[in-house]
C-alpha cells in the first residue's frame, strides 16, 4: 500500500515535468497541446558503454529519433569512461526511475547480466546491442553487423591492400575483455586461415581504448618488426592510433592499416591513404533499430518465428537465430565516400 | 641533509653512492637494460632507444614538476585532467591563431592558473592537498567530458611540431624533458625557495621554527607542476594527433609512479631532481620490452604496482635502517 502511494506520487511528478517541459516545447513550436495529456509515455533507458565517444553520440542521435517516432521518452546515460561497475550502478538508478525497457551496451558480459535480471524481474524488458551480455540477463541481442561477414570484410581489406595478404602481420585491439572485439578477432583469424593461408598474424596487442597507448605499442611493434607487411585494427581508437604510429614511422604506403573505424576519427587517415579502408555498421542506425527493439518488446510482438522486427526507415531486420537480431550488412569506407558519413 | 646522507659521507666514497635514493632505480635500470640487450635483440638499437625516452617525455616533464610537490611534503593528483584541459587549450588556440608558440603559452598559462589555484587550496585554504587536488582532477576532467565528448578535435599540421619535429636529429620531446631537467636542477641547487623545498618536505615543524617561507614555497611548486602540464600538453597532442575526452586518463598515477620509482620519497623531503626522469624511463623501457615480445600489455598494471611496491618498501627500510645508526 505504501510503495503504491510512493509510485503514484514519483509517477504525478514525472507527468508534471513531463507536462512542464512538454509544455515549453509546445509553447516554442507553437502547436495544439495532445502531449500535454498523455500521462503513459513509456520509458526507455538505453547505456552505452562509455559516454566519451562520438560512436555513442550517433548512437543517441538514432536511438531519439527513433523515439520521437515511437512516441517514447529516453533516458540515456553511462558511465564516462569503460567501467563495468558504474555501469551496474545505472542499470540499478534506472530500475529505481522505472524505466519500461532497458537497452543496454555491456562492458562486461558476465559482470552487468546479475543486474540486467534484477530489471527483467521488476517487469523490465532488457535488451541490448553492440556488446551482449549472458544470455541469460536478456531477452535479445541486436548485432550491429553478422560477426563472421565482418570478420570476413576485414580480412578481405587487408588482403586488397598487400597484393593477397601473404606475410606477417600484426593486430590492435581494444581490449581483451571486450565481446564483440573478440568474435571479430576469431572470424578474422577463421576466415584467413581458409581464404588467405599465407596470412599469418604474429601479434597482438591492446591499446585499452587509448589513444597515446594505441600509437606507442603500434610504433614500438613496427619498428622492432620490419617485415610487417600490415595493420589490422578492431577498435576505433587503435585505428588511429595506429595510423598515427605509421605515419610517424614514414611507413604511409609501405604498412597499410586497416580494419574497424569511425569516419569521424579516421577521416583524415583515410584521405591520406595511410588507413586504406575502413568498415563499420551505421551508429544512427543501430541505435535506431535498436529503440525499435524495445518497442516491439513493449507491444509484445516481439516473436523470433516471425523472423523479423519492423523498424521504421530501416524495414525489417532479422532473427538470425532466436535471440539476436541482425542490423545489416556492414558499410566500408574509403576515400571516395567517407565524407558522406558524419558519425 | 638528512642523517643518512651525513652518515654516509663519514664512510667511503663507494658507500656514499650507494646511499644516493637514484641508486637502486639507476641499478636496476642498467641490469634490466643488459638483460634485455641479451634476450630482446631489437631492444638496443638508437632508435628504439630515442623512442622510448620521446614516448615517455610528457610523463617525465610533469613528474619534474610534481617531484618538488612531493618533496615538500606535498602531493598534486590533479595532473591527468590538467594535461587533458591545457591540450584542449592548445588545440583551441591552435585552431583559431595557427603556430606553436601561442597555443603553448596559453596553456601554460591556463596549467599555471590551475596549479596556483591548487598551491591556494592547499597553503591558505588549508585543505590536504590529495583531496584539493583530487578536486580538481575531477571537476577538469568533468569539463572535458562537456567540451570534447561530442566531436573529434585535432590540430593542424603545423601545430604538431613539440610533439613530431626533430631539432638537431633529436626529437623535440626529448629536448624539452632535458631543458626542464635542466631547469630543475638550477631551481633546486641555485635558488634559495628550491632549496627550502627539500627543507620544508623532511620537517615542517623545524622549517617553521626557522621562519622558511613555507606557504610561498609550496604554493610555487603547486604552479610549477600547473606549468608543467601546460608545456606537456603541446608535447601529448602534438605526438597523438586527435584528443579524446577520456585522454590521458590515469596520467596521474603514472607522473607520481614515476616520482617513487625513481627514488624520492612519497613522503617528502628525500630524494633527487633526476628521479622522476629515471623513474619514468624505468617504466618506458619494461612496457617497450612487453611490446617488442609481443606481450599483450595486460600485465603491465600488476608489474608497475608491484615495483611501486618494491620501492616503497626498499624507501621504509632504508629510512629504518638509518635511524637505527644515527
Amino acid at each position: 500500500m505504501k510503495d503504491q502511494t510512493v509510485t503514484d506520487r514519483s509517477a504525478s511528478r514525472r507527468t508534471i515535468i513531463r507536462g512542464l517541459a512538454g509544455g515549453t516545447a509546445l509553447a516554442l513550436a507553437g502547436m495544439p497541446g495532445r502531449v500535454l495529456a498523455d500521462a503513459k509515455r513509456p520509458l526507455i533507458g538505453m547505456i552505452p558503454k562509455y559516454t566519451s565517444d562520438p560512436y555513442f553520440t550517433a548512437i543517441r542521435q538514432g536511438a531519439e529519433a527513433a523515439c520521437k517516432e515511437c512516441g517514447f521518452d529516453l533516458v540515456f546515460d553511462g558511465p564516462a569512461n569503460q567501467d563495468v561497475t558504474a555501469q551496474t550502478n545505472i542499470v540499478d538508478r534506472m530500475i529505481r526511475q522505472k524505466v519500461d525497457a532497458l537497452s543496454i551496451c555491456a562492458s562486461d558480459p558476465t559482470a552487468l547480466a546479475p543486474a540486467a535480471k534484477r530489471a527483467a524481474s521488476k517487469g523490465i524488458k532488457v535488451s541490448t546491442w553492440d556488446s551482449d551480455i549472458d544470455a541469460s540477463g536478456r531477452t535479445v541481442f541486436l548485432n550491429q553487423s553478422d560477426f563472421g561477414a565482418m570478420g570476413q570484410t576485414i580480412a578481405d581489406m587487408m588482403a586488397r591492400a598487400t597484393d593477397g595478404g601473404k606475410g606477417d602481420f600484426l593486430l590492435v585491439t581494444n581490449s581483451f575483455t571486450s565481446s564483440n572485439m573478440n568474435a571479430w578477432r576469431t572470424a578474422i583469424k577463421s576466415y584467413a586461415a581458409k581464404k588467405y593461408p599465407d596470412m599469418h598474424i604474429k601479434a597482438e596487442l591492446t591499446g585499452d581504448a587509448d589513444l597515446e597507448k594505441s600509437k606507442n605499442i603500434t610504433l614500438n611493434y613496427l619498428r622492432a618488426n620490419p617485415t610487417t607487411r600490415g595493420v589490422i585494427v578492431i577498435d576505433g581508437i587503435a585505428a588511429v592510433g595506429a595510423a598515427e604510429a605509421v605515419d610517424q614511422l614514414g611507413l604511409r604506403g609501405k604498412v597499410p592499416v586497416a580494419g574497424i573505424g569511425v569516419p569521424s576519427n579516421i577521416r583524415p587517415y583515410v584521405k591520406s591513404g595511410t588507413v586504406t579502408e575502413a568498415v563499420l555498421w551505421n551508429p544512427v542506425d543501430l541505435g535506431y533499430g535498436a529503440i525499435y527493439i524495445s518497442k516491439a518488446q513493449l507491444e509484445g510482438t516481439l516473436d523470433p518465428k516471425k523472423g523479423f522486427v519492423e523498424s521504421g526507415r530501416l524495414g525489417q531486420m532479422k532473427f538470425v537465430s532466436d535471440d539476436v537480431i541482425l542490423l545489416g550488412p556492414p558499410t566500408v569506407f574509403t576515400k571516395e565516400n567517407i565524407d558522406s558519413f558524419n558519425f | 641533509m638528512t642523517a643518512l646522507d651525513v652518515a654516509a659521507a663519514r664512510s667511503g666514497r663507494r658507500r656514499q653512492w650507494a646511499a644516493r635514493p637514484e641508486f637502486a632505480p639507476l641499478a636496476f635500470l642498467i641490469l634490466l637494460a643488459a638483460v634485455l640487450a641479451v634476450t630482446t635483440p631489437a631492444f638496443l638499437a638508437v632508435d628504439n632507444l630515442v623512442s622510448i625516452v620521446a614516448q615517455v617525455a610528457v610523463v617525465g616533464t610533469v613528474a619534474l614538476a610534481c617531484n618538488t610537490v612531493i618533496l615538500a611534503g606535498e602531493i598534486d593528483v590533479s595532473t591527468g585532467s590538467l594535461l587533458a584541459a591545457c591540450s584542449l587549450v592548445f588545440g583551441a588556440v591552435a585552431n583559431s591563431v595557427g603556430g606553436v608558440m601561442l597555443p603553448a603559452l596559453a596553456a601554460i598559462a591556463a596549467g599555471a592558473v590551475v596549479g596556483c589555484a591548487n598551491g591556494l587550496l592547499v597553503t591558505v585554504g588549508r585543505i590536504p592537498s590529495i583531496i584539493a587536488t583530487l578536486g580538481t582532477l575531477l571537476m577538469l576532467r568533468g569539463i572535458m567530458l562537456v567540451k570534447a565528448a561530442v566531436g573529434v578535435i585535432s590540430l593542424p599540421d603545423a601545430s604538431r611540431a613539440l610533439g613530431l619535429d626533430f631539432q638537431l636529429g633529436v626529437p623535440v620531446p626529448v629536448l624539452i624533458l632535458f631543458g626542464v631537467y635542466l631547469a630543475a636542477e638550477l631551481f633546486m641547487r641555485n635558488t634559495t625557495l628550491g632549496r627550502d623545498v627539500m627543507a620544508i618536505g623532511s620537517n615542517g615543524r623545524a622549517a617553521r621554527f626557522i621562519g622558511l617561507p613555507i606557504g610561498r614555497v609550496k604554493l610555487l611548486c603547486f604552479t610549477l607542476t600547473g606549468m608543467s602540464c601546460g608545456l606537456a600538453a603541446g608535447v601529448f597532442f602534438g605526438q597523438i594527433g586527435q584528443l579524446q575526452a577520456t585522454a590521458a586518463t590515469g596520467f596521474e598515477l603514472r607522473v607520481i609512479a614515476a616520482v617513487v620509482l625513481g627514488g624520492t620519497s612519497i613522503t617528502g623531503g628525500r630524494g633527487s631532481v633526476v628521479a622522476p626522469v629515471l623513474g619514468a624511463i624505468l617504466v618506458g623501457v619494461i612496457l617497450n620490452a612487453l611490446t617488442l615480445n609481443a606481450v599483450p600489455e595486460t600485465f603491465e598494471q600488476f608489474i608497475l604496482g608491484l615495483l611501486i611496491l618494491v620501492a616503497i618498501s626498499l624507501d621504509a627500510i632504508r629510512h629504518r635502517v638509518a635511524a637505527r645508526r644515527a
